[in-house]
Order: structure tokens, then sequence, then C-alpha cells
């Protein structure tokens, strides 16, 4: 049996494969039944596009018009007979426009248009000789085209159209018709059945990247993110995913250093207690020894106090580190209270204005901020400590150090950078500063305990938040991230 | 069914045959010269009555071949162009083959006299139709040849199609045409028994 491991995603298991498949058969589906009606539609043409009767109605409109036509000339001869049934003289060119005019020619043809001239025929009759010559006499009066005989033609181009259409429409019009609508049908169905595979092809393929990449991180590549090239939900999905992984490795490195922090907790709290019990008794000897002595040697009596002075200055400073350790072994829970965050770092900033006048700080934040639940006493501490550190790595200049009030809306949280312009911090040390017991201040009034920064970044992780660093020479910028709401897992 | 049911049924049905047409083909006799003519006035069919009269520029091409040992034997070819105007009523020669200048036709009868017709004069070709079970084969093509209107139709036609359709329409379609073609199978008819006749005048 195989292990659900090796389990891989087979690309007709996926449901987008199979809804193409139905859409698929949906498109061809509507093909075939768009043919159907398509060859049905044609059919059904085909009984209609002769039309017994249309074609009748054509045929005796054009008998009526010719008909029409020919008693409108027969009229005229007519009316030309009766006006010169008894001629009293021959007729000249003025006298038959005349008698045209008064037979009414204008019924048949514009007077303007008639063009008159002598006749060639030896006989005097009143006829037609051709539906364009008309014989008066001793006249010939050609007659243009009439307007019955433009409706007659266009009348006959359209049965004429008709009757081309119908000859050709089984044979040439509809097979063209058919194929026509066969291959667009054909066109359409096969490019929406090409997209489907190509959406199907791209689909599957991400889902089985996606699923490679899950199998890879869940195997023990904690660092493995997916791509950001996913599209739609699968983009979701790779993005919902990177964003878990990247909160399961901050809380292991979270549970990780608090699990160190708590160590050296517990080393702190037994080196103070181991320390911090001898140091009366050596204090209260020490001050017996140099207030019983009773010689006169002035040499002993100077060594005598230079040592007591020695001595008790380094039980002081031994007190000193045994109040760090107990202060570092016994950080509070935090006591979260509803704060205003520009408040707090602006009395901070005042604090420290008066502390190291000599270097310049300035706060930069936005008009309104929402406020945030936290324990003001050690958020204050952090502020204090990193202020403190920027002011103290610029001993020898003046600084300008500048805090900065952030809203990151993504995250759901504050950015509180501490940013100063000093020499900045080795690369190699960077990972190392969050140690505890790692300081680079060995000398001075105040040697550091390498306990400030472990300090600062365990009550920010106390806070469900972080402290972070960034250095390079002349800028170096600690962010404290702060959640909006601290008991809400970070996003 | 009764006996005299199916009388009844056989006089019905041949009663409604239509009347044996007369033969297109006929013996004539000029001067003592015979000759065998063929008209196909009266074979025309309908469709081809229709193209000769629709106004178009009509084309038809007469073919009478005989059936030979090596093939068919070619008799007579004729064509013609002609245009019926149908406000004038009559037939405009356009082109025919055997004249250089076209005629004027006032009627269909002119139109088939030249066009629809053939005369068969050769002593050898006559005395080889009498042979026993001798037949002639006629063609006739009728087609229409206005390819002028024909292509305004045909444009007329594709600019109905919308779209797509248009294009791919019009690339489909073909040549639209009017074209009606007659074979006939002509026994030839029995000769008058008259002196001068081909078979008794080598």
């Amino acid at each position: 049996m195989p292990s659900p491991k090796n389990k891989t995603l087979s690309w007709y298991q996926t449901t987008v494969f199979r809804t193409a498949v139905v859409a698929l058969c949906i498109v061809w589906g509507g093909y075939i039944a768009s043919l159907i009606s398509v060859r049905q539609a044609i059919q059904s043409f085909s009984t209609m596009v002769y039309d017994e009767e249309l074609a009748k109605a054509l045929t005796d409109s054009l008998e009526l018009l010719k008909e029409l036509d020919t008693a409108k000339r027969q009229t005229l001869t007519f009316k030309l007979q009766t006006l010169r049934r008894e001629p009293s003289a021959p007729l000249q060119v003025e006298s038959l426009k005349q008698l045209l005019e008064d037979a009414g020619i204008e019924d048949i043809a514009p007077y303007p248009t008639l063009a008159i001239e002598a006749s060639a025929s030896k006989r005097r009759t009143i006829a037609w000789l051709s539906r364009t010559e008309l014989q008066v006499e001793n006249f010939l009066v050609k007659v243009p085209t009439s307007d019955i005989r433009e409706h007659f033609e266009h009348l006959q181009s359209v049965r004429q159209r008709y009757e081309l259409i119908q000859a050709n429409w089984d044979k040439v019009i509809a097979p063209s018709l058919l194929r026509s609508h066969r291959l667009i049908l054909l066109g359409s169905s096969g490019f929406l059945g090409l997209i489907l595979l190509f959406l199907v092809r791209r689909y599957i393929r991400d889902a089985q990247q996606l699923l490679n990449g899950l199998r890879t991180w869940s195997q023990g590549e904690a660092a493995y993110r997916l791509p950001r090239t996913f599209m739609g939900e699968l983009g979701t999905f790779a993005e919902h995913f990177n964003r878990m992984a990247e909160d399961v490795a901050w809380n292991r490195k979270r549970g990780e250093y608090l699990e160190k922090i708590a160590s050296w907790q517990t080393m702190g709290r037994k080196l103070a207690h181991e320390i911090k019990n001898p140091l009366t008794p050596i204090q209260m000897l020490v001050s017996q020894l140099h207030s019983r002595y009773q010689g006169e040697d002035p040499a002993y009596q100077t060594l005598l106090d230079e040592a007591t002075r020695i001595i008790n200055e380094e039980i002081q400073a031994l007190r000193r580190m045994v109040d760090h350790f107990s202060q570092f072994a016994k950080l509070p829970e935090p006591q979260r209270e509803r704060t205003d965050v520009n408040i707090l770092c602006q009395s901070v900033l005042d604090l420290e204005r008066i502390a190291y006048p000599q270097h310049s700080f300035n706060l930069k934040t936005p008009t309104a901020l929402p406020a945030v639940y936290l324990d003001q006493q050690l958020i204050r501490q952090v502020l204090i400590n990193l202020l403190k550190n920027a002011a103290e790595a610029n001993e020898t200049r003046a600084a300008h150090i500048h805090m900065t009030i952030e809203l990151d809306e993504a995250n759901q949280s504050y950015q509180i950078s501490v940013e100063d312009d000093g020499p900045g911090i080795a690369p190699e040390d960077q990972d190392r500063i969050w140690d505890a017991y790692v300081t680079s201040k060995h000398t001075g009034p105040n040697p550091g305990m390498g306990l400030g920064l472990a300090i600062s970044r365990k009550i920010a992780l106390d806070h469900r938040g972080d402290l972070r660093v960034s250095s390079r020479p002349g800028q170096t910028k600690f962010t404290l991230q702060l959640p909006f709401d601290p008991f809400t897992p970070k996003a | 069914m009764n006996t005299f049911g199916v009388w009844l049924f056989a006089v019905f049905a041949l009663s409604m045959q239509a009347p044996a047409s007369a033969s297109p083909l006929s013996w004539h006799e000029d001067k003592g010269q015979w000759s065998l003519e063929l008209n196909l006035s009266d074979t025309l069919t309908a469709q081809q009555k229709k193209l000769l009269f629709s106004g178009f520029s009509t084309f038809s091409h007469l073919e009478v071949r005989m059936p030979e040992a090596s093939g068919m034997r070619l008799l007579f070819v004729s064509e013609c162009s002609i245009q019926y105007d149908l406000w004038e009523e009559k037939f405009d020669l356009l082109y025919f083959l055997e004249a250089q200048h076209p005629e004027k036709l006032r009627s269909f009868k002119d139109y088939s006299d030249l066009c629809l017709a053939a005369a068969l004069r050769n002593a050898d070709t006559l005395r080889a139709l009498q042979s026993p079970g001798q037949h002639l084969e006629v063609h006739l093509d009728i087609a229409q040849v206005s390819s002028e209107f024909a292509k305004n139709v045909r444009e007329w036609l594709i600019q109905q199609q919308s779209g797509m359709m248009r294009g791919l329409f019009a690339h489909m379609l073909g040549e639209l045409k009017m074209k009606e073609s007659l074979t006939l199978d002509l026994s030839l008819p029995a000769l008058p028994a008259q002196r001068g006749a081909p078979h008794a005048k080598p």
C-alpha cells in the first residue's frame, strides 16, 4: 500500500478537469444542437424560397405594366386620330406639338424629351412603329423610355434575382450557408475547447506544483516558500500557506529564544544568589579590618584606606551586577493597559533629551493612532534602552536620533523604530546582540551587563511582538513591533 | 378488390398519362435531296423554357452524336447566345457559332429554328443512320450567362449575412448560375416510302 506521502495528484482526479469535461460536453452538445437547428432552418427556407404565388404575382405585375403602357399608347393614338379626323392642312412642327399636347402626350413622356423628325415612310398614318417610335402622318416622333418601362425593368430585375436564388438554393446557396455555419460553430467550439484545455492544464500543473511544495515543506524544509507565480485561488492559497509557514517559523524562533532567555534567567538568578550572599560579610569584615587598625605606620594606613575603598567599590559593582541579574531573572509578566503610544514615546524622548543633551532627538508620528493594550512600564523600559544604546553608541559626537511610529495595517501592528546615524553594528555581531551577557561596553563608569537588548526582546516577545535590527555604517535601526491586540496571534 | 375495380383503376391510370410528344426528328425531302431534321423546340424542359424567357443572357449548346464502333461521332454542333426582351417580346441574338453577324430574331420559332434545330444532309451519314438499331444522342445545354447580374445577386446575398458569417459565406458561396441540360436518345423515325430515299440512292 503506497504511503500517503508519495501519493501524487492525477490529472483526472482534479475537480477542474471533471468540470472541464462537463463544460466540453456542454459546448459540443451545443455545437451539435446548433448545427441541427441551422440545418433545419435552412431546410425550412428551401420550401419557402420559391413561392408560387409570389412568382405569379411578379409575372402578373409585369404583364399589367406592359398592358398599362399599351393602353396609354393606344389611347394616345386614338386621341390623335380623333383630332385629325378631318385634316385641313398638312401638319407642321408647331401644329404637331399642339396636337400632341392636346392628345395628352404628357401621360407617356414629358414633352421636352420628345424628338421630332420627318418620317421616311410614304404612308400618312397615325400609329406606333415601336414602343419608342410614333408616326404622326408626315412626322416621326421619338418617345423616350417611359416611367412604366423603368418600373417594368426594376420588377423584372427582382424577378430574375428571385429566380436565380431559387435555381441555386439547393445546390449552391443552402450548402454554402450550412458549411459556413458549420465552420463557425466548429471554430468557436474548438477555440473554447482549446481555452478550456489550456486552463485545465495550467491549473493541474499549478496544483501539482503546490502539492510538491507542501510536501517539501512538511518533510522538514522549513525555509521553503511557495512561489508567487500562482494565479487565482491557488495564488491566494499559496499566499496563506507562506504566511502560515512564516508564522510557524517565527513561533519556533520565538520559542527557542524564550527558552534560551529562560535558561539565562535561571543562571542569572543562581549567580545573583551566589554572589549576593557573601557580599555583606565581606563588606563588614573589610570595614572591621579598617576600623580596628590602631597602628601608626602611615604607609600601611594609606594602603589599608586604598584597599578598603577599592573593595567597597568592587562590592558596589558586584551589588549592581547582582541587581541587574535579579532584575533580568525576575522579569514580570506584562500587565496590559490601554495606552496611547504617542504619549508614551513622547515622554520617553523628553527624558532622554535631558539625559543626553548633546544629541538631538525627534519623533515622527501619524496624527491619529488607535490605542493599544500593553504594559507601559515594560515598553517604556524597552524604549529607554533603545534610545540609551543609540546615545551611548555616539559618545564622541552629536548624533541625530529619530524615533518613528508607523501603522502596519497589513500586520495589524505598530512599528516603533529608533534610528541613529552612528557607526553601526558589525554584521557578524547583529545576530549575537540579542544574547544575554554579550556587550560592547566593557569600560567606562557604567560598563554594560549585556542584558539590555535581551530584556527588551523578551518584553517584545511577551507582548506577542518582536524586536528587530538592521544596521550599516551610518545607520542603525531598531524596530519594535507591537500588535494592536496582543491577545490575537500575530497575523 | 374485385376485377371490375382493377379494370377501372387501369383505365383511369392510362387516361392520366401524358400524351406521347411528337418525335423531334423528321425526314424531309427537298428537290430529291433527303435530310434528317431535328428541332427541340417542343422537347425543351420547363426549366429550359423558363430560362430562355427569363430575360437573362442565355447560352445554348446543341450537340448531335451517333454511336460508332470507335465511339461517339459528332454529327452536328450549334451554339447561340440570346437575350429575350420581355418588354419588346422579342429575342436578341448575341452570338451564333455559324454566323459572323448576329441576326434579329422576332419570335421563339425564329430562335428555335436557328439555335435548337439541326439538319443532317450528308448521304453517308444518313445511310449509316438507317442501319438496324441505330439511334442519335442529342445533348442540349441551356445556361444563363449574365455574369454581371449573377455577381450582383451574389454580392446581395453576401451582404444579407452579418459579422464573421459574411466573409466565410463569401468564401464558401460558389458561382450562381442557372443551367439545365437535356440529353435525348432518339430512335430514327421510319423513312417515308418515297423515291430517292437515301437507302435507295447510294
